[in-house]
């Protein structure tokens, strides 16, 4: 078991101790006989710490000096961030180079549609001709139709030239709807005969109206496309009533 | 008897330095290497009583020289030479402990394993060693100017950056601990 040791004696047993002096270690020992071990183990203590330094330094050459390139190094942390600082440049830059070295050529305004108004057309003496040309019906007799003729709206209605001769009625009646696009009907009691026509520029309806009146019959509009012919005139004897007055055309 | 072992200076005076400064910085290369050849000794112990690896402390004394080789002319002459030659080889050493820490806690690892120490080339008790490797470089640099090189209190508390007081408490508690480790059964 170690005595605690009093801090004066303390004191002085590391004096003795360090100093190593054989007079001063039995005078203390002299004096404080029971500390003589402690005052044993400290001087074993420092005999060994100092001659530590004996042996580390005794068997040492000593080299030529150079002076060294490397100075001390900045601190630690100073080189992490200026290591970290270089890093995100070189990556900053590389980033920089690579989108500009793979960038697409720069992109021109596409048209997607143009849109135009139409060109209205001021009032000119432009002829523009229908649509529908004119059908003009096998004929048995060869025709002339003169050109530039005025196309009315109708196809009734357009003049037509017709030259028929030896012909029978009712064979004239059927071309002279045909011509005009409409189904002609005969009525029973309808009496045929031999005929001869010529009409320049005569409408289909015109070319009915005279054919009645002449022989006796009465054309009649349906308003579907047919006509119906109608041996009787109004007012009259169907066949004797050769003026035709009061006949109508249509419905 | 005790009063002569009390009042024993610890150093005395030496002005030899400052003249080869004088001449060195006067444009004499050659007086660096006398400087050099002087206090080499006396740089390796302080820096094997921190570094405590004979290589390490050659290695740092060739660090400590060329700092000292570049900044001579900052040599402010408030003390001597010798204390601001040491002051710059006790945080240099302090440094390169620093740097090897990780290597000095494997040893200390190796050691609690039951396993012997590498032995070093200059061999140093290896009580001693294993004390001083328990200690912080700090209590190690106080120790070897003390007891190594023989430093008054003044110049220890010049060497360190501090005033005697303060040296004097930090040198009793740095060999309190040394002999609390040195006397622990191995």
């Amino acid at each position: 078991m170690r005595q605690r040791v009093p801090s004066d004696v303390e004191r002085l047993m590391w004096l003795v101790a360090e100093s190593n002096d054989p007079n001063a270690i039995a005078d203390f020992e002299g004096r404080f006989p029971e500390f003589s071990l402690e005052l044993s183990r400290r001087c074993r203590m420092m005999s060994d710490l100092k001659g530590a330094r004996a042996n580390s330094a005794s068997d040492h050459r000593i080299p030529v000096f150079t002076p060294r390139s490397t100075q001390m190094g900045p601190p630690r942390k100073t080189v992490w961030v200026a290591s970290g600082l270089a890093l995100a440049a070189l990556a900053m830059a590389s980033y920089s180079v690579t989108k500009w070295a793979t960038a697409p050529p720069p992109v021109l305004p596409k048209v997607e549609q143009v849109i135009t108004e139409p060109v209205q057309l001021r009032d000119t003496n432009v002829y523009v001709p229908p649509k529908q040309p004119v059908e003009t019906p096998p004929l048995q007799n060869p025709t002339s139709v003169p050109p530039n003729i005025q196309q009315p709206t109708s196809p009734q209605e357009q003049p037509k030239t017709l030259r028929l001769s030896n012909t029978s009625l009712r064979a004239a009646l059927q071309m002279i709807g045909e011509m005009a696009g409409y189904h002609v009907e005969i009525a029973p009691g309808f009496k045929d005969q031999q005929i001869s026509i010529d009409y320049n520029g005569e409408t289909t309806s015109n070319m009915l109206k005279d054919l009645g009146a002449q022989y006796g019959f009465t054309p009649f509009d349906q308003g579907d496309g047919t006509i119906i012919i109608v041996p009787a005139v109004d007012g009259g004897p169907p066949l004797d009533d050769s003026n035709g007055s009061g006949r109508r055309l249509g419905g | 008897m005790l009063s002569a072992v009390i009042e024993k200076p610890r150093s005395e005076n030496f002005d030899e330095d400052t003249i080869l400064v004088d001449r060195y910085l006067a444009g004499d290369d050659t007086v660096f290497e006398i400087i050099y050849r002087k206090y080499y000794d006396k740089v390796f112990a302080i820096a094997r009583g921190v570094l405590i690896d004979s290589d390490e402390a050659a290695d740092a004394v060739q660090e400590i020289f060329t700092l000292v080789y570049r900044h001579l002319k900052r040599f402010d002459r408030r003390s001597k030479f010798s204390t601001w030659l040491f002051r710059i080889a006790v945080n240099r050493s302090i440094q390169e402990s620093r740097k090897h820490r990780f290597k000095n806690r494997t040893v200390e690892l190796t050691e609690a394993a039951g396993k012997e120490a590498p032995v070093e080339k200059e061999e140093m008790d290896p009580r001693v060693q294993l004390a001083l490797a328990k200690l912080s470089p700090q209590d190690r640099a106080l120790l070897t100017l003390f007891y190594w090189e023989e430093l008054s209190l003044n110049e220890i508390a010049d060497s360190i950056g501090s005033n005697v007081n303060a040296a004097k408490t930090r040198l009793y508690r740095a060999r309190e601990r040394f002999r609390i480790h040195y006397e622990v059964p191995a």
